[in-house]
């Protein structure tokens, strides 16, 4: 569903590599962590899937399509939940999710459904009527996956999602990505907590760098190491080693 | 006090996104040579606008030299700069001062002391606003030294009056501004208090800018018996005038009351407000939790056009930053503006004098002048910030996304124009049929200069703030098209209103509509290039 081949990026105005010639697959029906420190390259490789950023050199491929030659074909597939959540501060968050809905030309009863069962689920439905700069940090999210989850896309793209969500929020944003998972479709997601990612990744890659040094699942990870750590011990053992 | 000035450079900073020059021609090279570029044609242009605004005062003098009215010059002159500095730096003030900005909320986390605090807004309003007395009075007080051969006293005592002009404006709107907010929150009223604020202000500038008119004056008949009446409420003015103008030793006396006015001024807004200053910030940043009932059934499926549009507008004009440089300093300034001589000399031509040719040809670059000051266009994608990456991530074609920003200049440009029109038929009487005429060679060539406008936007964006003001002041699309703008002007008031004079009607109608004929081609095939390119940059723009 999600393809990489050969993709490389450079930071804006400058020789240094965000993402260096990376190459990764997430099959359909997969949840799939995208894992590695701070700087290394993570949000830049969703900007580049949601076609923000356009590659240097490679391929982009999500649902068959190549997000360069197809955007909006590609952008009909997909929703994306940003990590910087000072966006739209001055709509509603009922109008942000109108404005959503009216991207995705979705119609009336199933925005209308949407919007309330998920907005319910993540307890932020009395505030809707709100500004979204009155929001906490917490809702912020919280809203922003309620946008990305209404209409039902196939592929779901999350950057840092579990950040500053509260204890129920994670478990049900977790259930509702398993969920999504059984009903075939795709979540990329990428996070810190190497809790989540082994609670509900099939599949993870790491990225250190600019560069994939890992990709699989978590219990292979664990086999190459011998099953002599634990997964956060690994994973402060390959920033420090690779 | 160099706390004050740290907190001071990095408002400076953070509002314009100056850095050093040393470090951009280090690291940042491409931005340098922007930079440089921009510079360039922001100082030929203002090389250009001051040549004529020289040229018109040296017109004054002389009309004034021919009445022996020569002293007359400097009142016209602090006339003018007044409600130009009243007027231009009320919208900086009252956003600093009443808006609520994120960095705010984390200055007053530092040890500072509350005058630090206002004193750094006070100076960054000073800056501005002592730039708008240079430009005003400089060219003004030359021609008059020069013509009246004064001495040294006379530059020394001007200088001082330069320099210190803007303070008691500037502590004048202070006070207004932070007293009426404190009323405000007594009365638990955050909006009401704002918009108090702001009215109050403008009743201020209105008020000084009605007394500001001259009785008895015509440009055919020179200059009879002036009336200033500014001079009866504005007591600075009378000493900054006398300290120029008046020989001898009584004229220090003048200059030294007037120094010493402003600084007392100065010091009291420092001294008794800092504190209600603080304490307003406080109140501002506390959160609005009354929210009405969610209706979802007004979630009702849009056009995406028609959603986008919505979402053009609502994002503008739900912030105060872009109304107050946009549509406000647009309509404000402009009406203000009206009541001062230069306007009234210009009226008075246009009543005694000027055949309908030139009345509409005026007209009509007067509107295309108010309808492009204002920074809806040249801001277009460069306010987005942040949420152009999620606008990215939607399945929106850019094309939707050029003709909602077209859509949105439009609207605001028809509006300005009627407004002209109404305004011009009633100064001027002159036929409704030459106001449409006027009207649409407007609304076309404004148009061009929208595309004009979003073609930059689209090439050179400012994506990376994350304080509005940033996004309008640093935008450099915006001075190079209002530059454009102003050349197109110049030229146009250079090459076509002289042949115009001696025109004859029939002709003139005929030329007209050919020129607006010429100008929707224009405008048609200009579009097509426009959403050409931006198809092929929407894609390319990166954060």
């Amino acid at each position: 569903m999600i393809e990489f081949i050969d993709v490389f990026k450079s930071y804006y105005r400058s020789n240094l590599k965000a993402v260096d010639g990376i190459n990764f697959r997430v099959e359909k029906g997969k949840i799939f962590g995208f894992l590695g420190p701070n700087g290394a390259g993570k949000t830049t490789t969703i900007k580049l899937i949601i076609g923000a950023l356009k590659p240097d050199r490679g391929k982009i491929l999500i649902g068959g399509f190549d997000i360069t030659e197809n955007p909006l074909e590609v952008k009909k597939l997909i929703s994306y939940v940003p990590d910087d959540l000072n966006i739209f501060n001055r709509l509603t968050g009922v109008e942000y999710l109108q404005f959503v809905a009216d991207m995705y030309e979705m119609n009336r009863v199933v925005r209308q459904s949407n919007v309330e069962k998920y907005s319910k689920i993540f307890g932020i439905y009395d505030a809707l009527n709100m500004k979204i700069e009155s929001y906490s940090h917490g809702m912020k999210r919280k809203l922003f996956i309620v946008g990305a989850l209404m209409h039902d896309p196939i592929v779901l793209i999350m950057d840092e999602p579990f950040n500053g969500l509260d204890v129920k929020a994670t478990v049900d944003l977790k259930d509702i990505l398993h969920s999504l998972k059984k009903e075939g479709k795709t979540v990329f997601f990428s996070t810190h907590m190497l809790n989540i990612a082994e609670d509900i990744c099939d599949e993870i890659a790491i990225i250190k760098r600019g560069k994939i040094i890992y990709e699989g699942t978590l219990a292979d990870l664990k086999l190459q190491k011998n099953n002599l750590y634990d997964l956060e011990k690994i994973y402060v053992e390959m920033m420090k080693n690779e | 006090m160099s706390k004050a000035f740290l907190l001071f450079k990095h408002q400076i900073k953070s509002r314009y996104g100056l850095h050093g020059i040393r470090y951009s021609w280090k690291y940042d090279r491409d931005n340098f040579i922007n930079r440089l570029l921009i510079s360039s044609a922001v100082i030929f242009f203002l090389c250009f606008t001051m040549y004529g605004y020289t040229e018109t005062n040296r017109y004054i003098y002389k009309q004034l030299f021919v009445v022996g009215k020569q002293d007359m010059m400097i009142q016209i002159l602090l006339n003018l700069a007044i409600v130009a500095i009243f007027t231009i730096g009320l919208p900086g003030i009252f956003i600093s001062l009443a808006i609520n900005q994120n960095e705010i909320n984390y200055i007053v986390s530092f040890p500072l002391k509350s005058w630090q605090i206002l004193f750094t807004n006070f100076l960054g309003a000073y800056l501005l606003e002592t730039a708008i007395a240079v430009f005003l009075l400089v060219p003004g007080f030359i021609i008059y030294g020069l013509n009246t051969q004064e001495g040294l006293k006379y530059y020394i005592s001007g200088l001082f009056i330069i320099l210190l002009l803007s303070v008691i404006p500037i502590t004048i709107q202070m006070l207004v501004i932070i007293l009426i907010q404190r009323l405000g929150y007594l009365i638990n009223n955050r909006s009401l208090s704002n918009a108090a604020a702001f009215i109050a202000n403008i009743c201020i500038i209105a008020f000084i800018g009605l007394q500001n008119r001259y009785s008895n004056f015509t440009a055919n008949t020179k200059i009879k018996a002036l009336n200033l009446k500014l001079f009866e409420i504005y007591y600075p003015e009378v000493l900054a005038y006398k300290a120029i103008v008046v020989r001898g030793l009584y004229s220090f006396g003048y200059l030294i009351i007037f120094i010493f006015i402003s600084i007392v001024f100065f010091v009291l807004l420092i001294y008794l407000m800092s504190d209600t200053y603080i304490c307003n910030i406080t109140k501002n940043s506390e959160i609005i939790s009354k929210t009405k009932k969610v209706n979802l059934t007004k979630l009702l499926p849009k056009s995406k056009f028609g959603s986008l549009l919505y979402y053009d507008i609502k994002q503008f004009y739900d912030n105060s930053t872009f109304v107050m440089y946009g549509i406000v300093t647009t309509l404000f300034i402009p009406v203000i503006l009206l009541y001062t001589t230069h306007s009234e000399i210009f009226l008075a031509f246009i009543k005694g004098h000027a055949p309908s040719p030139v009345v509409t040809i005026t007209i009509a670059f007067i509107y295309i002048l108010i309808g492009g000051s204002n920074k809806v266009a040249a801001t277009s994608i460069s306010r987005e910030g942040k949420n152009f990456i999620y606008l990215k991530s939607l399945p929106i074609e850019s094309k939707d996304i050029i003709k909602v920003k077209l859509t949105h200049c439009n609207i605001l440009s028809i509006i300005i124009g009627l407004f002209v029109a109404i305004i011009s038929y009633i100064l001027t009487h002159v036929e409704i049929f030459y106001i449409l005429i006027a009207f649409l060679m407007g609304f076309f060539a404004l148009n061009i200069y929208f595309i004009f406008s979003i073609f930059l936007e689209l090439s050179y964006p400012v994506l990376q703030w994350e304080n509005p003001k940033y996004a309008m002041r640093s935008s450099i699309n915006f001075a190079i098209s209002y530059i454009v703008l102003i050349l197109f002007l110049a030229l146009g008031i250079g090459f076509i209103i002289p042949r115009l004079s001696t025109l004859n009607t029939s002709y003139f109608i005929r030329y007209s509509l050919m020129t607006i004929c010429i100008l929707i081609a224009l405008n048609f095939i200009l579009y097509r290039v426009l959403i050409g390119y931006g198809s092929k940059m929407y894609y390319e723009i990166e954060i």
